[in-house]
Parts: C-alpha cells; sequence; structure tokens
C-alpha cells in the first residue's frame, strides 16, 4: 500500500508540474475550432456574416 | 531479643517462623555500594494479616542508627525511621486519600490494615509479642517512595517510617549468593490435590497462599489463617469440575515484552452493566528474574500486560488520571466481582471477592485502578497483540481472534497513517514548490485589458433592435434588426504556448451582461470560443438579505499557442437598464491555485481515508466504555448508582 500510494502521489505531482508549466487546463466551457482556409482572410471571419450564417 | 533504651530485654520464645523466599538471613552483613551507610542484619520480624506472612528485617548501621528491610511491591525497600508528622487517626484514612505530609510531601494510602505479629527473631528496636495487634497504614510518595505510618495498638502514631528502593545487588550483603539456591528450590513444588488427587506443579510455592486445583476446581489453603506451606493446604471449597477454562495454560513459561514470565493463576471476574453480565480473565504472572507479580488480563481476546505502579505517582481525576506526565481517559468505572479462579495465587482469593475496577487509557497503554476497603493498587501496562503472546508464551493452539476494539489496542494502521502523512507532506511541499517555480517563470502577461464604454452613443451596443449603429473603426457592427453589435479587439500578440485567463467583468446590478466570445488565431485560423458572464442579484426576502451570481468571473483557455490573436465579442443581454460598460482582461501564463489545491487534496486523499478510519475506529473502542471519549458518564443512572 505504501508504494502504491508514493507512486500515485509521485505520479500526481509528475502530472501537476507538466500542467502548470506547459499551461495546461481543463478549459471547462470552451472549444476549439479551426476556421475554414476561406474566411482567414480579413474580409472572411471579421465579417458579421460569417458569424451569423447570414442571417 | 528486644531493646529498651539501652537495655536488652528477653521476650522469651516465640512462634516457629514460616518458610518465606526471603533472600536475607539475620547476621548477614551489607557494604552498600553508594548512598547507604554499612548495615548489619540483626533481627527478623515476621507479620500476618490472616491472609499472608511477611518478613521485615530490622538492620542496624554500623554508624548507629537503626532502619528496616522489606519486601513491596515486588522490590526491596530500605525504610528509615523520621519523625511523626501530623496525621489523621487511622480509622480516619481510606485507601487511595492523598495526605500531605508538609515537608515529607504528598502521599497517597495505598492500604489500611491491622496485622499480629507472627513470630521474630534475632534482635529488635521494639517488643513484639507474638499476636499482639497493631495497625498500619502503607503510604506512596509522589517521588515512588514508600512510607508506612505506624499506629501500634492505640489511635496516635507510634512511628513514621520512608523507604526507598534498593538494588538487591547494590547492597553488597554478604552470602547472597546462597539466595539464588534457595530460589530454585522454592521455585517448583509437586504435591496431589486433596480432593481429586490431580498432581499439582507449582511454581511459586513459598509465596502461595492459595490454591484453585486446575482439575477439580476445588480451592486449598491453609485453615490456620493462610500460614503454612502449601503441602499442609487443605480444601476450602469443594468443586467436582474446573468453572472455566482459560485460555492461557497455567504454569507456562516464556517471554512478554522482553521481561521471563510464568503463568500463575488466572481469575474470571465479571461486571454487570445494563443488565447484560460482561467477563474477562485476570492471569496472574510472575516475572522470574525480577520476583515482581505482573497481570494480564484478556477481554474480547484483546491481551493487557499490567505491571504495579506506585500509588502516589499517580494523581487521579474524575476524567483523566496522570502517571510520571502521561495522560490517561477514563474508560469504564465498574465493581469487578471474582467470578471463578485457577491456578495459584499469593493471596486469600476467593469467589465472590469484590473491588471497584477503573481504567483509564491512552492507547496503547493503560493505567487501572482496583480499589477495596482496606487497600488501593494502581497497575500501568501495555496492549499486547495476541501473535506476540502466542510467540511468547509458546502457545501449541492458538489464540481466538480478537472481537471489536480493545480499550487500549492501539489503531492498526497508526504506522501506516504515519508514514502516508509524512509522505504527503513531503509531496505536497513538492507540489508548492512547483507552484512557487511555475509562477517564477511564467510570463503572467496582460497581453488585453479593454473595457468597452456602453454609453457613448456612437459606441453603443445596447441598440434597439432594427437600429443599431453604424460600425466603429474597430468593431463591426451589423444591422440586421434582431442583432446587436459584435465587438472586435485590436489584435495582440502571446510570446510561449501557454494558459490564458480571462476575466469578464461588469457592474452589475439585478441585471446581468454576457458575451459569446471567440479567440482567433490569426496564424492558424484557429478559434477558441468561449462565454464571458457578468450577473449580480440581490434583495430582500423575509426580512433577510440574499445574494447571488458575481459581477466578475474567469474562463481558462488551455495551452494557447504563441501568436496574434484577436478577440471577437458578442455581447447580450435582456435589462432594459444594462451596465455601462463592461471590462475583458486576458492574461496569458498564469499558474493555477486551484490545480495546487487539486494535486494536495489528491495527495493527502490517502492519509484523510485513513484519519476517517480511525475516527470510526475510536468510535468502535468508545462504544464500549462506560464514558464518552471527552469522559463524561454515559449512563446517569449508573453513575447516581454507583455514588450510593
Amino acid at each position: 500500500m505504501r508504494r502504491i500510494f508514493r507512486t500515485l502521489g509521485t505520479g500526481f505531482l509528475v502530472v501537476y508540474a507538466w500542467a502548470a508549466f506547459s499551461g495546461w487546463d481543463a478549459a471547462v466551457g470552451t472549444q476549439k475550432n479551426t476556421l475554414p482556409a476561406s474566411a482567414r482572410n480579413a474580409g472572411g471571419w471579421r465579417s458579421y456574416h460569417f458569424w451569423s450564417g447570414g442571417k | 531479643m528486644a531493646r529498651k533504651g539501652v537495655n536488652v530485654e528477653a521476650i522469651g520464645k516465640v512462634a516457629e517462623l514460616v518458610p518465606t523466599s526471603s533472600p536475607f538471613e539475620v547476621g548477614m552483613s551489607a557494604r552498600p555500594k553508594h548512598g547507604t551507610k554499612p548495615f548489619r542484619i540483626v533481627g527478623r520480624l515476621q507479620l500476618s494479616t490472616g491472609e499472608g506472612t511477611w518478613d521485615e528485617w530490622h538492620v542496624a548501621f554500623e554508624s548507629g542508627g537503626y532502619a528496616w528491610l522489606a519486601e513491596a511491591q515486588g522490590a526491596f525497600w530500605l525504610m528509615l525511621p523520621l519523625p511523626s508528622p501530623a496525621v489523621p487517626e487511622w480509622e480516619q484514612l481510606h485507601p487511595g486519600e492523598r495526605l500531605n505530609l508538609g515537608a515529607y510531601g504528598l502521599f497517597t494510602v495505598t492500604e489500611r490494615r491491622s496485622a499480629t505479629y507472627a513470630s521474630a527473631e534475632g534482635d529488635l528496636p521494639f517488643v513484639a509479642p507474638p499476636g499482639a495487634l497493631f495497625r498500619y497504614a502503607d503510604i506512596s510518595g509522589g517521588d515512588g517512595s514508600l512510607g508506612t505510618l505506624d499506629y501500634g495498638d492505640d489511635p496516635g502514631l507510634d512511628g513514621f517510617f520512608v523507604g526507598r528502593k534498593v538494588e538487591l545487588s547494590d547492597l553488597g550483603i554478604e552470602g547472597l549468593a546462597a539466595w539464588s539456591e534457595r530460589k530454585v528450590a522454592a521455585s517448583a513444588q509437586a504435591l496431589n490435590c486433596p480432593n481429586c488427587g490431580g498432581a499439582l506443579s507449582l511454581k511459586d510455592p513459598s509465596a502461595t497462599v492459595r490454591i484453585a486445583c486446575v482439575y477439580c476446581g476445588s480451592l486449598l489453603g491453609s485453615v490456620s489463617k493462610g500460614e503454612g506451606p502449601p503441602s499442609k493446604f487443605e480444601v476450602l471449597e469443594k468443586l467436582s469440575e474446573v468453572p472455566f477454562h482459560p485460555r492461557l495454560p497455567l504454569g507456562s513459561e516464556g517471554a512478554l515484552n522482553g521481561h521471563p514470565y510464568v503463568v500463575l493463576g488466572a481469575v474470571l471476574k465479571t461486571t454487570n452493566s445494563g443488565g447484560t453480565d460482561y467477563f474477562w480473565t485476570e492471569y496472574l504472572l510472575k516475572e522470574t528474574k525480577s520476583e515482581a507479580y505482573h497481570w494480564l488480563a484478556e477481554s474480547n481476546g484483546h491481551h493487557t500486560l499490567l505491571a504495579p505502579v506506585a500509588a502516589g505517582e499517580v494523581v487521579e481525576g474524575p476524567r483523566y488520571s496522570t502517571y510520571r506526565g502521561a495522560r490517561y481517559r477514563i474508560f469504564t468505572r465498574n465493581p469487578a466481582t471474582v467470578a471463578a479462579v485457577l491456578g495459584e495465587f499469593t493471596w486469600a482469593v476467593s469467589k465472590g471477592e469484590t473491588t471497584l475496577a477503573v481504567d483509564f487509557i491512552s492507547p496503547p497503554r493503560m493505567l487501572s485502578k482496583e480499589g477495596a476497603d482496606a487497600e488501593v493498587n494502581w497497575t500501568e501496562g501495555v496492549y499486547v497483540p495476541k501473535e506476540e503472546i502466542e510467540a511468547g508464551l509458546k502457545l501449541k493452539e492458538p489464540l481466538s481472534s480478537p472481537t471489536g476494539v480493545g480499550a487500549c489496542q492501539p489503531w492498526p494502521e497508526a504506522d501506516r497513517s504515519h508514514l502516508w502523512w509524512r509522505l504527503a507532506g513531503i509531496l505536497a511541499a513538492a507540489a508548492v514548490g512547483i507552484f512557487v517555480l511555475a509562477m517564477i517563470a511564467a510570463p503572467r502577461k496582460v497581453v488585453l485589458d479593454k473595457t468597452w464604454d456602453l454609453v457613448d452613443a456612437k459606441n453603443r451596443i445596447w441598440a434597439e433592435r432594427g437600429t443599431a449603429a453604424v460600425a466603429s473603426g474597430t468593431w463591426t457592427a451589423q444591422a440586421k434588426g434582431a442583432v446587436d453589435r459584435v465587438l472586435l479587439s485590436e489584435p495582440f500578440e502571446t510570446t510561449r504556448r501557454a494558459n490564458l485567463k480571462a476575466q469578464f467583468f461588469a457592474t452589475t446590478n439585478n441585471n446581468w451582461v454576457g458575451a459569446g466570445a471567440d479567440l482567433i488565431a490569426e496564424g492558424t485560423g484557429e478559434v477558441h470560443s468561449f462565454y464571458l458572464l457578468s450577473d449580480r442579484y440581490s434583495g430582500v426576502d423575509g426580512g433577510e438579505s440574499w445574494s447571488e451570481g458575481s459581477q466578475a468571473r474567469t474562463t481558462w483557455l488551455s495551452r494557447l499557442p504563441a501568436g496574434r490573436y484577436v478577440l471577437r465579442l458578442d455581447p447580450e443581454t435582456d435589462s432594459p437598464n444594462p451596465p455601462a460598460s463592461f471590462r475583458v482582461k486576458l492574461t496569458s501564463g498564469v499558474p493555477r491555485l486551484f490545480h495546487l489545491f487539486v494535486v494536495l487534496f489528491l495527495l493527502f486523499c490517502g492519509p484523510l481515508s485513513l484519519l476517517i478510519s480511525h475516527a470510526a475506529f475510536e468510535g468502535r473502542r468508545w462504544s464500549e466504555s462506560d464514558f464518552s471519549s471527552a469522559g463524561s458518564e454515559k449512563d446517569s443512572e449508573k453513575e447516581s448508582g454507583d455514588d450510593s
């Protein structure tokens, strides 16, 4: 049990260190998408119609 | 011979001395190593309470003066006469009571009895006619000293003696080598039970006062007031079968906690609590090295090894008692009655004998008091696991497993808990260290901090549907009849891959402002979408004020690559009076305290679960007690019964 606890504890620490230095976050409530290439110019994603779907 | 001043008076022939296991003889000389002046044993006084006989040795110092050398509590004591202090009369003394003897200090009365001079030899400092009655009280000092208040045969105090413990080896007594031979001779004796004829093998015949035959259970002893060797014992109580079967074989020898022991006898005791009879067994052990008598108490398979301690060193309280600086909490207080006995005993044990037993615990240790009319005895000891009993006494059959939690049983997970807490503490310190390093290394750079003024007519975004304002230079608002404006930030850059802290604040008051947010990476076209909200409601309901929501909220984005970004906001509200502005602040690379707390929680999950397990264990322990863990008595009826 002691070995398991030590292994688990060390594991938690390693994961935490990685998260702390890499900037990982659970980012709850966020979504990640990629714009289509056609929308990457200034007239693309900056246009209202791009986001509102033409409504 | 008895001395009267400088004269010596012959008191004639006295009764025959009863053989004892005392190592001393009249005529022995002592040259103590330190602390005590050389002396010579000049007389021996044999005393009897009717239940047992003991010796006190009159010693004369070469430099003048006298003292008594006595054996008590499994040790040897050199008792010096001192000027008598003011003390209550003998009848007013109570075992267990504390006496303030002024300059001599505090003493506890441990025994108050009358005895007779049974026999004597040699030179005594006073006349001790055989059969003469005298009264005394033994007292125990806070420094472990032993005292005797000698009242003689009248109410006043005749003599006061205080002694200190001496080691035989330090006394330098010539001729003590012969004692080892006598010890061997007195260490075993075979005889047959006068009732059933069973072959009895006594392990401590010189001190045995009662025998309960292990074959028929009959109680054997001397009819003539406890005097006489076991070979002359007669049947005091006849039984046809043994009244109980002790789990430990009587007569077995072995070692417990590093001390050599022989099991002499077993006493089955009982008490009634709440209408239920509870039983436990107390084994009388002889520590064969020091010749002291110890106890091994067994209840529900739990064993506690107890040794006598000086009552004067115990400070007793209603809830706690202390002994040598250690504090013990009261656990049980019950009248304990002898239900049955088996084996050999050094006192006139009898069925039905009742004492008041009070146990105090400080697991794994126990402090126990047993009080009767004439005396009070304290013992202190430690819990012994059954495996150690089995191995120590070389038992052929394993003992049955204990049930429940023993009174002073240590929590089995104590060692593990200690290790886990230590490990968790080390790992937690490391986690805090990582957080500090991350704080030092993290950029924590504010990449956007902008307040959008919502009052300025030009920038109004809360336009009525269909009447939206014209786009400004930095953002585009598109009137479409059903929507308000969309805001775009100036482009900003992050210098390394890191998280992003997005803070949103508005002076909301019983309204709300929200904004759909899209963080657009100009280089890659990656879009991180999230929602920002500020809502704050408060009021008074039924005379009580309440509030909910928050004007400020934070959203975290994970591992955002370095690059150039633009924040697009799509604000909304349904309030007719929305706040005049809202503020958005984006900070790149901020180590989260929340993550540290999560890790600390995970690290301490194990130790905390053990803590809960410990609490449950203590709950089971105290469910068996007459008192709560805080020390108050559970059953008030019982308390009033005890008091009566």
